[in-house]
């Protein structure tokens, strides 16, 4: 059996970032995978949304799905953004990662790039305080963002009030795409009322995106086609894919695909992965000197759990997510443009102590590439009344997302319990509710958006609370302790009782953030990989 | 015409105004599925497409008290359908509007709370 250096788990962001810094290092590196790819993603002609919309006679199959799918009515939840071309990206997750539990609905994948391939490209740094927090250390991860920033390629604005937020002091940012209307007349009436927001704790400016502006590396600038849900021939916007296909090109990284990981264990000097083939379900078993998970703060904590402790409870973190509709009257019955990112458009923080140490960001977003009937039947009119007031209105229609940070409290964990359906014969249960305290601070928080919103000429239309774990944001089910502790890390990311077993993801954070969390796990994962020791 | 179809054909111009074409039709009839329909709701269903002049105020009455209704589901299928059809596209993009729009505006509103009292009162005849 061939033996590596090192094993990556995953190939989503950070399996992508850990692989990239371990074979830079000189590594022999194997990813495994189950690596589910888009072999019947329907094919996007290279047009604008307006332009297919008014010539493509075989539209409903990106659309709406060849069964046209994406037409049937769903109740509100996650996974807007996994339009037909995307959907190959949760293909196998109700098979291989079962959950059980009421009222929280976590998204995860098994695709070639994991949930990194339907990522809205949202990035930003955490401060010092909220580094700390997360028990993750500043100096390194400064660096570590840079470097993943290098990497991926980031556009952002530079002197807006949101930098702090966004990309802070990182180097060598593309200048962002413009503005679309009605995000353009928010920061208008921002800019009016500016002392009175920041007063009030709000920042407001520009997102920092993983999408290029300016050529690079290969990579096109975005053509502003207001295709972002459905297709990307540019490849601008960054996805781990990309990096996976040119880690191929190296001679030290292997890619072990159709491979699902179950557990691990160590032996004298070493360590081995035990992987079930999704094809035909045999077993497969990869040898290394180190491993290192990166499956997603759920996957990561199903595999440890079978290899360590299968009747253990974790803990888990989640940002609750609200979104909410709003309307821009200065908008209304006005001309949206042909070219314009379907994209967060705006960001709006809130750090009410101006520490950045407790800050919850909100994410503005335009509306028209997701389809109109998505929004008709939100509406409690008649569909055809609905339909012929929203063509008035959809040019003056913003949705504005809210992101809570969340840190460790009770009732919130997960455990296994068996499932002799399932391939693993074990679900993954998942209890995670709201204390009245969180309900209360979530509410005076959001209040308070609303509150800002209205002065800048957006009015709320109503608060939609979706079902919890549908902002995919998870992590802190094996927390960071320098103290040696059963199912924590070590700051390194040793799993603490393995002398090989290293986790890259999410997983320890001992605190979650609300902006944005994907940036942050790259970084993180750099930092692990770096730091990786191979001797014994 | 199978039962599918004519349902096509009556929600369709109940939600454009107009007949639709022959392609939507068929992928109305392919595609709809009965999925959670009860016995109460499929007469619902079935009853505005056999009287087109009821889909108004059924929907109206429908979308206050039970926006998943399956009848309110089968209109927004359509809907879908129609949407990506590029014949019916300027049916869907947002339209410029001058000031004084304001005013339709608030008379679809109006209309719609009114089809809405009409669809309260037939529902209980509906079988």
């Amino acid at each position: 059996m061939t033996r590596y250096d090192a094993i990556v788990v995953g190939s989503g962001c950070t399996g992508a970032m850990a692989a990239q810094t371990l074979v830079e290092r000189g590594a022999s590196v194997v990813m495994v995978d189950a690596g589910f790819l888009p072999r019947h993603a329907p094919a996007v002609p290279p047009e604008t949304f307006v332009a297919l919309r008014r010539s493509d006679e075989e539209q409903s199959r990106y659309f709406l799905g060849s069964d046209l799918d994406a037409a049937r009515y769903r109740p509100v939840g996650a996974g807007a953004q996994f339009t037909p071309p995307r959907r190959y990206v949760t293909e196998g997750v109700a098979q291989w990662l079962p959950v059980r539990g009421d009222g929280f609905a976590p998204v995860e994948s098994l695709a070639l790039g994991g949930l990194g391939c339907a990522w809205g490209l949202l990035c930003g740094v955490y401060s010092d305080a909220e580094l700390g927090r997360a028990s993750l250390p500043s100096a390194a991860m400064r660096a570590a963002y840079q470097t993943v920033a290098d990497r991926i390629g980031i556009s952002g604005a530079a002197g807006d009030d949101a930098r702090p937020y966004t990309y802070a002091d990182l180097s060598g940012v593309q200048p962002p795409v413009p503005a679309d209307p009605t995000a353009a007349a928010i920061a208008a009436a921002y800019a009016r009322r500016r002392a009175e927001v920041r007063s009030l704790g709000f920042h407001l400016g520009r997102p920092a995106l993983a999408l290029l502006t300016q050529e690079r590396d290969g990579r096109g600038a975005t053509q502003l086609r207001d295709m972002d849900f459905y297709a990307d021939g540019e490849r601008a916007a960054w996805r781990p894919w990309m990096t996976i296909e040119r880690l191929a090109r190296a001679g030290n990284f292997h890619y072990e695909g159709n491979a699902f990981v179950t557990h691990f264990r160590e032996d004298g000097d070493g360590v081995e992965a035990v992987a079930v083939d999704v094809r035909d379900r045999t077993q497969r078993r990869i040898a290394a000197r180190r491993l290192v998970l990166a499956a997603g703060t759920l996957g990561t904590a199903r595999i440890v759990l079978r290899a360590l402790a299968p009747s253990a409870a974790l803990s888990l973190l989640c940002n609750a997510y609200t979104y909410v509709p709003c309307l821009v009257p200065s908008r209304l019955g006005k001309p949206m443009p042909e070219r314009n990112l379907s994209l967060v458009q705006m960001t709006l923080f809130h750090d009410p102590g101006g520490e950045h140490r407790d800050v919850a960001a909100g994410t503005i977003f335009s509306y028209r590439s997701l389809l109109l009937f998505r929004l008709l039947r939100e509406m409690p009119l008649p569909v055809r009344d609905a339909r012929t007031l929203m063509q008035y209105l959809l040019s003056a229609f913003a949705i504005v997302g809210i992101d809570h940070p969340q840190e460790r409290s009770g009732g919130k964990g997960l455990r296994l319990v068996p499932d002799a359906g399932a391939p693993s014969g074990d679900a993954l249960e998942i209890s995670y509710a709201l204390s009245d305290a969180e309900r209360d601070a979530y509410d005076r928080r959001e209040r308070a958006y609303l509150h800002v919103l209205r002065r800048m000429g957006a009015w709320p239309m109503k608060r939609v609370r979706p079902p919890l774990g549908s902002s995919i944001h998870y992590a802190g089910t094996l927390p960071f302790s320098q103290a040696e502790r059963a199912l924590h890390l070590a700051p390194s990311g040793r799993l603490h009782g393995t002398r090989s077993v290293f986790v890259a993801d999410g997983s320890g954070f001992t605190f979650l953030p609300a902006k944005g969390l994907t940036f942050s796990l790259m970084a993180n994962a750099h930092r692990i990989a770096s730091a990786l020791e191979f001797s014994a | 015409m199978t039962g599918a179809e004519r349902e096509a054909r009556s929600f369709g111009r109940y939600l454009l105004g107009r007949a639709i074409d022959q392609p939507s039709v068929r992928l109305y009839s392919r595609y709809v599925t009965d999925d959670d329909c009860s016995d109460r709701d499929g007469a619902i269903v079935a009853f505005a497409a056999r009287h087109p002049w009821s889909i108004a105020a059924l929907d109206a009455a429908l979308a206050v008290t039970r926006p998943d209704a399956p009848l309110r589901r089968r209109l927004l299928f359509l809907a879908a359908i129609l949407e990506t059809r590029p014949q019916w596209c300027d049916a869907f993009l947002p339209r410029e509007r001058g000031p004084a729009y304001v005013i339709t505006a608030a008379g679809i509103v109006l209309r719609a709370a009114l089809c809405a009292l009409a669809g309260f009162a037939l529902l209980p005849f509906v079988r």
